[in-house]
C-alpha cells in the first residue's frame, strides 16, 4: 500500500464506499429494468427453451384487448376514487383532531393513534379480517344491514360492486396516513399568520381556511398527493388476498394482471409489457402531479 | 358560546363514527378470535362472546406454522435492514463528504433509481434468480432488496449536514475512511437510521409480492405469505384460529407503534416517496 | 485416537443407514380433502418399505394452485420427486417434458395389477403413459333432506331432470331470506360435466377445434343463468358455498363426490346428507359422459436411483391397498379395477356408505376423461372459461357469450 500515491488510494477508498451499493443498484434495479424492456418485446415463456422477437404484439394485445384493456380501467378507477377520498378524509380528520387539540388534547391524540391503526397493521392480515367483515352471511357488514332492513351484498363476489369495495379497504388503510401528515403540517403553521388574517378581515373558519390554511398546507398536500396515487396504483395485496382479480376479472389490476401473466401463467414477454405499461403510468403520475400542484403552490 | 358547543359535539361525534368504521375489521377480528367456532357460524349478530375462546390463540400458536412465519418475517426483515446499511451507509457518506469524479452520476443513479417501484424489476430478477437456482432460500427473498436508493438518499442528506471539520479530525487522528463511516458518521445518525429501520421492516414485514413469487416452500413463508397458506387451507371451518392467527400476525407491528407513535409514523411518512 | 476412531465409526454407521434410506418428496393439493390421507398412505407405505422415506411438501390450496407451483419449482429447480396432479392438469407438466413415462415399469401386464385400459386412458398421451390415476370423482348433488321436505318435495320422488331440480330449488329458496335453493360453481369441470350430460363434448377427438358452442354446449351454460334467475342461485365463492351446505343453509349442492366424507362430518347429526346422481338429457344415453376428475400420479425425477423408490411408491398408492385407504378416507372412488371388482376390499364400505355407492356407480357407468386445454395458454383457457360462466350466470345472451368464448379460445391456443 506504500506505494501507491494518495490520489490512488483516495480513489480506491470511494470505490470501496460508493462501489459496493452501486453495483447492487445495477445489478438490481438499473440492469433488471433494461432487461424487462427487452422481453416485452418477445414472447418468452418462463421455463421455455428459446423464444422469438414479437415486436409490439404484446402492447397491442395489452391495449386491444377485453381483459388487458379491463386490467387498466380497473386500475384508473381505482386510482380515482382512492386518491380524493382518502387525501379529503385525511384532511378533514386532520382539521377536526387540531382542532380538538385546543379543548381536549388526550382525545384528539388517541384518535390519532386509532386512525393510523391500519397504516400499521400487516394489510394482508388486515384484508384477511376485512374477508369476514364481508362475508356475505356471517359477515358484521351484511348481519347489520338485515336487522336495519337494508339489503345484504356480496361484496366481493358481486361484479358491479367489487372494485368498490376494494377502493373502500384501500381508502380505510390510508386515511390515517395522510391525516398523521396533515396534521403535522397543519402543526407548523405559525398562529401569527391567523391573527395577520384576521386583521385583513378573514374572520370566519371558510376564509381563513382559503387564506391560510390551504396555501400553507401546499408542499404538505402535493406529498399526500404523490403518496397516495403512487401507493394505489400499486394496489396488490388486497386484490390477491380477497378477490384474486376476480369475479371474472372484474378486479383486475394492473400489478395482479401483471403477476398472473407473468408468474401464474408464465407468459413473461407478455406481462413484461404490462410492467412497462405499468412503470410508464406510474412515471407519468409522479411528473404530472409534481408539476400541477408546484404550480398552484408557486403562483398563489 | 352555543353555536361552539354545537359544533364542537358535531365535530367530535364525527370523528369518534369515523374512528368506529376504522376500527370495525380490528374489532370484529378480535370478536372472532375470542369466539368459539358454533358462535361464528351464528346467524345473530353479537360482537362478546358467551366466553372467551383462548383455545383460538393456542391452536394459532401451536398447531399452525404462525410462529415460524414470524421467525422466517424476523429472518428475512432483519437480513434485509442489516445489508441495506451495511451497503448504502459508506456510499451516503462519501456522497456526502467526499468529492470524487463519479459523485454526481453515483446521486443521479439513486434518484433515477428512486423512481422505480419493485415491481417492475420482479420478472427479471425472478429469471436471474432461477437460473443461479436461489429461488425458495432466505437469500431470494432479502437480496433484492438491498439496493435502497431510499436509504441512501437519507443518509447523504443526513451527512451533509454534518460539519466537514469533524471528519477532518478524524482523519488526522489516523482513522480510515471505513472507521469514520462506523465509528463516527453513522452513531451521530441515529435519528435518521432509526427512522430509515422503522421504513424497512415495515415495508418488507407486510410484502406479500415478492415472497408469494419467489418461494413455493410453505416453510419458508413470510408472515403475510403464511397467513394466506393458513388461511387457504382451512377452507373456511376454522375461523376462530384463522383470526387469532391474524391478531398475532399484525401484533408486532402495531406493538411497535404503539409503544413508539412518534418514531414509527416519522419513519413510515419520511419513507413517503419510496412507498 | 480413541475419540477420532470412535468418531470415524460414528460417521461411518451415519453415512452408511443413509445411503440405504433413499427419500422421495411428495406433492399433493387440496388439503381439506387429502391431509390425513397423505399421511395415512406414507404411513402404510414406509410400514412395507422401511428403506424408503416419504417426505409429504406443504400441499397446495388447489390442483390449479398446484400445478403452476410445480411449474415455477421446475424452473427454480427444486421440484419434487412425485407429485398428485389434477387429471386433467398433467398435461402441462407432460407439455414441458416434466413427466418421466412409466411404461418401462408398469410392464407388460397392467390388467393384472388393476390398471384396466380406462383407467390408463385417464394418464396416457400419445401412446406414452405419463400418469397413473390415483382417485377418482364424479359431479353430484348432495342433497339437505330437511330443507326438501320443508319445501314440500321428496326425497324418494327426487326429480330426474334439470327443470324438475330447478322447480325444487325455487321452492327451497322461498324457505327464507337465509336459505338458498340451490348452488354450482362456476368452473370449468362443472360445466364439462353438465355439458357431458347434454351428450356434448368441449373439444373433438383430435383436440383440433373447440366444440362447446353447440346447441349442447349452449344449453348447459345457460343452465347457469336458469339457475339464478329461476332458483335464486347466490354468487357466493366456494368457500362459501362449501360451509352453507353442511350448516344447513343450502338445499341442493353440485360438487365434486370428493368432498361427501368433508361435507358429511360437517352436516354431522343434523340431517342425513344425501348424494343424488345427475339428471341425464341427452336423448342417446351412450353420448352422456362425465369428466372423471380427481388426481394422477406423475414421477417428476429422473435420477435411476430415486426413479426406483418413485415407482414403488406410485405402485402402492395405484395399488388395492393404497386406494382402500384413499376411498375410505375421502369421498373419492377407486382408479383400480381389483379393488372394484374384488368385494373383499370394499363391500362392507359400500354396505356402509350408499352415498360413495351413487357416485361410484355414476363414474362407473359414464365416467369419460376431463378435458384439458391443449398447450402453454391451457391454464389460461380455464379461467376464461370460468369468467363466461359467471357472464352468463348474471344475465348475458348464453349463445352469443358461448361462441365469443369458444373462438377466443380457438385463437388462445392456436386452432385457428
Amino acid at each position: 500500500m506504500k506505494h501507491l500515491s494518495i490520489a490512488h488510494r483516495e480513489a480506491l477508498t470511494n470505490l470501496w464506499l460508493a462501489g459496493p451499493a452501486t453495483l447492487v443498484m445495477t445489478l438490481f434495479i438499473f440492469l433488471p429494468v433494461a432487461i424487462v424492456a427487452i422481453l416485452s418485446f418477445t414472447d418468452y415463456q418462463f421455463g421455455a427453451k428459446s423464444f422469438a422477437w414479437v415486436g409490439l404484439d404484446n402492447y397491442s394485445k395489452l391495449f386491444g384487448s377485453t381483459l388487458g384493456q379491463r386490467a387498466i380501467t380497473n386500475t384508473l378507477i381505482y386510482v380515482a376514487i382512492v386518491i380524493p377520498l382518502s387525501v379529503g378524509f385525511g384532511l378533514v380528520v386532520a382539521l377536526g383532531l387540531h382542532r380538538m387539540m385546543d379543548w381536549a388534547p388526550w382525545l384528539s391524540h388517541t384518535l390519532r393513534t386509532l386512525y393510523f391503526l391500519p397504516v400499521a397493521a400487516t394489510l394482508v392480515a388486515m384484508s384477511v379480517a376485512w374477508q369476514m367483515v364481508l362475508h356475505p352471511t356471517l359477515g358484521v357488514v351484511n348481519q347489520t344491514l338485515a336487522v336495519l332492513g337494508g339489503a345484504p351484498q356480496d361484496w366481493l363476489s358481486d361484479r358491479g360492486l367489487v372494485l368498490y369495495t376494494l377502493a373502500a379497504v384501500g381508502i380505510w388503510q390510508t386515511v390515517g396516513y395522510n391525516m398523521v401528515l396533515f396534521f403535522a403540517g397543519l402543526v407548523a403553521i405559525p398562529p401569527e399568520l391567523y391573527d395577520a388574517a384576521e386583521v385583513d378581515g378573514a374572520s370566519g373558519g371558510w376564509s381563513r381556511f382559503w387564506t391560510v390554511t390551504w396555501p400553507m398546507l401546499g408542499p404538505t398536500t402535493l406529498f399526500v398527493l404523490v403518496v397516495t396515487a403512487t401507493s394505489a396504483f400499486r394496489v396488490f395485496e388486497t386484490v390477491a388476498t380477497l378477490t384474486r382479480g376476480g369475479p371474472a376479472f372484474a378486479s383486475d389490476t394492473l400489478v395482479y394482471a401483471l403477476y398472473r401473466e407473468g408468474f401464474v401463467y408464465f407468459k413473461a414477454g407478455y406481462a413484461s409489457a404490462i410492467t412497462m405499461v405499468f412503470f410508464a403510468f406510474l412515471l407519468a403520475l409522479t411528473i404530472m402531479q409534481f408539476r400541477i400542484v408546484e404550480r398552484r403552490v408557486h403562483y398563489r | 358560546m352555543i353555536r361552539r358547543l354545537f359544533s364542537r359535539t358535531m365535530s367530535t361525534f364525527l370523528l369518534l363514527a369515523g374512528a368506529a368504521a376504522i376500527l370495525l375489521p380490528f374489532v370484529w377480528m378480535l370478536s372472532l378470535a375470542f369466539k368459539p367456532r358454533d358462535e361464528i357460524f351464528s346467524q345473530q349478530i353479537r360482537l362478546l362472546p358467551t366466553r372467551p375462546e383462548w383455545n383460538n390463540f393456542i391452536v394459532a400458536l401451536t398447531q399452525t406454522d404462525v410462529p415460524l412465519y414470524l421467525w422466517n418475517g424476523f429472518v428475512v426483515v432483519t437480513g434485509i435492514l442489516v445489508f441495506q446499511i451495511l451497503f448504502g451507509v459508506p456510499c451516503a457518506y462519501a456522497l456526502a463528504q467526499r468529492r470524487f469524479k463519479g459523485r454526481t452520476l453515483v446521486f443521479g443513479l439513486v434518484l433515477a433509481a428512486l423512481l422505480v417501484p419493485f415491481h417492475v424489476t420482479a420478472i427479471p430478477i425472478f429469471l436471474g434468480f432461477a437460473q443461479i437456482g436461489i429461488l425458495n432460500t432466505y437469500s431470494a427473498l432479502i437480496l433484492p432488496f438491498v439496493p435502497t436508493a431510499f436509504g441512501i438518499f437519507l443518509f447523504r442528506q443526513f451527512f451533509s449536514q454534518l460539519p466537514a471539520e469533524l471528519f477532518d479530525a478524524a482523519r488526522v487522528d489516523g482513522l480510515g475512511e471505513t472507521a469514520i463511516v462506523w465509528r463516527i458518521a453513522f452513531p451521530l445518525a441515529l435519528p435518521a437510521a432509526t427512522a430509515f429501520a422503522i421504513f424497512s421492516v415495515t415495508a418488507h414485514w407486510n410484502d406479500l409480492f415478492w415472497p408469494l413469487i419467489a418461494t413455493t416452500d410453505p416453510h419458508l413463508a413470510t408472515p403475510p405469505r403464511g397467513i394466506l397458506y393458513f388461511r387457504d387451507q382451512e377452507s373456511g371451518d376454522d375461523v376462530g384460529p384463522l383470526m387469532a392467527a391474524a391478531v398475532i400476525i399484525i401484533a408486532p407491528l402495531v406493538l411497535t407503534f404503539l409503544l413508539a407513535q412518534r418514531k414509527f409514523t416519522q419513519g413510515l411518512a419520511a419513507g413517503g416517496l419510496k412507498g | 485416537m480413541r475419540t477420532a476412531f470412535l468418531a470415524t465409526a460414528f460417521a461411518m454407521a451415519a453415512s452408511a443407514a443413509s445411503a440405504q434410506e433413499t427419500e422421495i418428496r411428495v406433492h399433493y393439493a387440496i388439503p381439506t380433502i387429502w391431509a390425513d390421507t397423505q399421511a395415512a398412505l406414507a404411513e402404510a407405505f414406509m410400514a412395507e418399505h422401511p428403506d424408503i422415506k416419504i417426505t409429504l411438501d406443504g400441499p397446495a390450496e388447489s390442483y390449479a394452485d398446484g400445478v403452476q407451483r410445480l411449474l415455477r419449482e421446475s424452473v427454480a429447480g427444486t421440484e419434487p420427486d412425485v407429485a398428485y396432479v389434477g387429471l386433467n392438469r398433467w398435461r402441462i407438466l407432460e407439455d414441458r417434458d416434466l413427466t418421466q413415462p412409466l411404461d418401462a415399469f408398469i410392464g407388460d401386464n397392467p390388467g393384472e395389477q388393476g390398471y384396466t385400459p380406462a383407467l390408463l386412458s385417464l394418464g396416457s398421451f400419445e401412446d406414452k403413459q405419463h400418469a397413473l390415476a390415483t382417485s377418482a370423482s364424479t359431479l353430484v348433488m348432495y342433497v339437505n333432506p330437511e330443507l326438501v321436505a320443508q319445501a314440500g318435495g321428496s326425497m324418494d320422488d327426487f326429480p330426474n331432470t334439470f327443470d324438475g331440480v330447478i322447480e325444487l330449488a325455487d321452492k327451497i329458496n322461498g324457505l327464507g331470506d337465509t336459505i338458498d335453493g340451490v348452488w354450482i360453481d362456476r368452473h370449468d369441470w362443472r360445466y364439462q360435466s353438465l355439458l357431458g350430460s347434454h351428450g356434448g363434448r368441449p373439444m373433438t377427438e383430435d383436440e383440433s377445434d373447440i366444440t362447446f358452442d353447440s346447441p349442447e354446449g349452449v344449453a348447459a351454460a345457460n343452465l347457469y343463468q336458469r339457475f339464478a334467475n329461476e332458483a335464486g342461485m347466490k354468487s357466493y365463492s366456494d368457500k362459501d358455498a362449501r360451509q352453507a351446505l353442511p350448516a344447513g343453509t343450502l338445499g341442493i349442492m353440485f360438487e365434486s363426490s370428493s368432498l361427501q366424507s368433508r361435507f358429511e362430518e360437517g352436516a354431522g347429526d343434523a340431517f342425513d346428507l344425501t348424494v343424488k346422481p345427475l339428471p341425464l338429457v341427452a336423448e342417446d344415453k351412450s353420448k352422456v359422459y362425465f369428466p372423471t376428475g380427481g388426481s394422477g400420479i406423475v414421477m417428476l425425477t429422473s435420477d435411476p436411483e430415486k426413479q426406483k423408490a418413485a415407482w414403488e411408491y406410485i405402485s402402492f398408492v395405484t395399488s388395492p391397498e393404497g386406494q382402500k385407504i384413499i376411498v375410505e378416507t375421502t369421498g373419492y372412488a377407486p382408479a383400480n379395477a381389483k379393488v372394484i371388482e374384488d368385494k373383499s376390499y370394499l363391500g362392507a364400505f359400500y354396505d356402509a356408505n350408499p352415498n360413495a355407492l351413487v357416485a361410484h356407480t355414476q363414474i362407473a357407468n359414464h365416467a369419460g376423461p376431463w378435458y384439458a386445454y391443449p398447450g402453454a395458454e391451457g391454464v389460461a383457457a380455464t379461467d376464461l372459461i370460468a369468467a363466461s360462466l359467471v357472464e352468463i350466470a348474471e344475465g348475458a345472451d348464453t349463445e352469443a357469450t358461448m361462441k365469443d368464448l369458444a373462438e377466443t379460445l380457438r385463437v388462445q391456443l392456436g386452432m385457428k
